[in-house]
């Protein structure tokens, strides 16, 4: 079955969303994060670090098998929700 | 050392954390991420005690526990041994000892030593004797020191379910103590050691202070043992916080907390030892 890609996936993205929400420990409705957002940085919403990262990484190679073992790709795939989206599902 | 506030939470073993948050947001307004039952235990102790205090900025904070973070410890070792992964990274940084402490001075914006003091059931009072020697010799001036402990890998909850019938719950007490009397509304008078039970007894006789007007035990205290030192103090009252309030591994800390908010007595005597044979007693007098 073919899928589509993980930014134009409404369910993957609020799955995704409920995995930062709930793995981070960040008091915000996961509708409240937006697609284009960054996510890291103090500047950010979220305002997640590096730990976070690394949280994360670890759930979504439980979830998804999927593992981020540079620390460069992973700035780059979790710099907005769309981003990380199409990192998980690229098409 | 003068008792500047005293107080203690016990809740119910094994607490949501949310409702455990939601009491913190009665003393900050600060969101605690990346914490544990443990941390979010002793945030809530700690300031629930100095809540109406002005803290100096040295402040020290002592963390005695029995157990320590051990909940969060051993999901951390079920991820390495049975689930083969590797752990997360918040439970992994929350086993170190000394994070609760760390989160504590953080919040309170406090610059004193940080340390956690671990003596299974005399923690508190090692905690206690250690800070006293730290006033002594000019190290603090001003401390805060709880003992904070989860029921639910308690050594006692293992080996005792339904023990002497006391109920497991969550503890967390703390003191804010500083060399300065003015403002105090008590004072710790003796803090002793004792190798065995003989010595404690010997110095209980030998004491030569004022009467004591109410005693407590701690949970190794047997009853004829406990018959033994009622006979010799002759206390006007006893505090049996361990049936009233629930055991935790910081019971003491808790049960001595409770005596400076709930009792119109001026002194406590509480004797305690731990699996070993060791003795302690802790002498508090309240203004």
């Amino acid at each position: 079955m073919k899928t589509m890609k993980g930014s134009l996936d409404e369910r993957l993205k609020m799955e995704l969303k409920r995995l930062i929400v709930e793995e981070c420990d960040v008091m915000t409705d996961p509708g409240e994060i937006g697609d284009e957002e960054s996510l890291f940085g103090r500047d950010s919403k979220l305002g997640l670090d590096s730990i976070d990262a690394l949280q994360i990484s670890m759930a979504i190679q439980n979830k998804y098998n999927i593992a981020i073992t540079d620390s460069k790709e992973m700035r780059r795939v979790m710099r907005s929700l769309n981003t990380f989206a199409d990192f998980i599902q690229p098409e | 050392m003068y008792i500047h506030s005293a107080s203690a939470f016990t809740g119910e073993a094994n607490a949501d954390i949310h409702f455990l948050k939601e009491e913190i947001r009665r003393y900050t307004q600060e969101n605690f991420r990346r914490v544990n039952r443990f941390i979010l235990l002793s945030l809530l102790g700690a300031l629930q005690c100095v809540h109406q205090q002005p803290l100096e900025a040295a402040t020290a904070v002592y963390l005695t526990t029995e157990d320590g973070n051990l909940g969060e410890t051993a999901d951390v070792l079920d991820e390495i041994y049975e689930s083969k992964s590797l752990p997360r990274p918040f439970g992994f940084i929350n086993t170190m000892s000394n994070t609760a402490a760390f989160h504590l001075a953080r919040n309170l914006g406090i610059r004193g030593r940080n340390i956690t003091v671990s003596s299974q059931h005399l923690s508190f009072e090692r905690g206690l004797e250690l800070l006293k020697a730290d006033f002594a010799g000019g190290a603090e001036r001003s401390a805060l020191i709880g003992g904070v402990d989860e029921s639910s890998l308690s050594r006692m909850n293992r080996k005792e379910p339904s023990g002497r019938g006391w109920r497991m719950v969550d503890g967390s007490g703390w003191f804010y103590v500083k060399l300065e009397k003015e403002g105090a509304c008590g004072a710790f008078t003796e803090i002793m050691s004792f190798r065995d039970g003989p010595s404690c007894m010997r110095w209980i006789r030998e004491r030569e202070r004022s009467p004591v007007e109410v005693v407590s035990f701690g949970a190794l205290i047997g009853d004829d043992e406990a018959t033994a030192l009622r006979e010799t103090l002759r206390p006007a009252a006893e505090f049996d916080y361990l049936r009233d309030y629930g055991y935790s591994g910081s019971a003491t800390a808790c049960g001595v907390s409770l005596f400076v908010g709930l009792f119109q007595a001026k002194t406590l005597l509480h004797i305690n030892r731990d699996q070993r044979g060791n003795y302690a007693v802790i002498e508090l007098e309240r203004y």
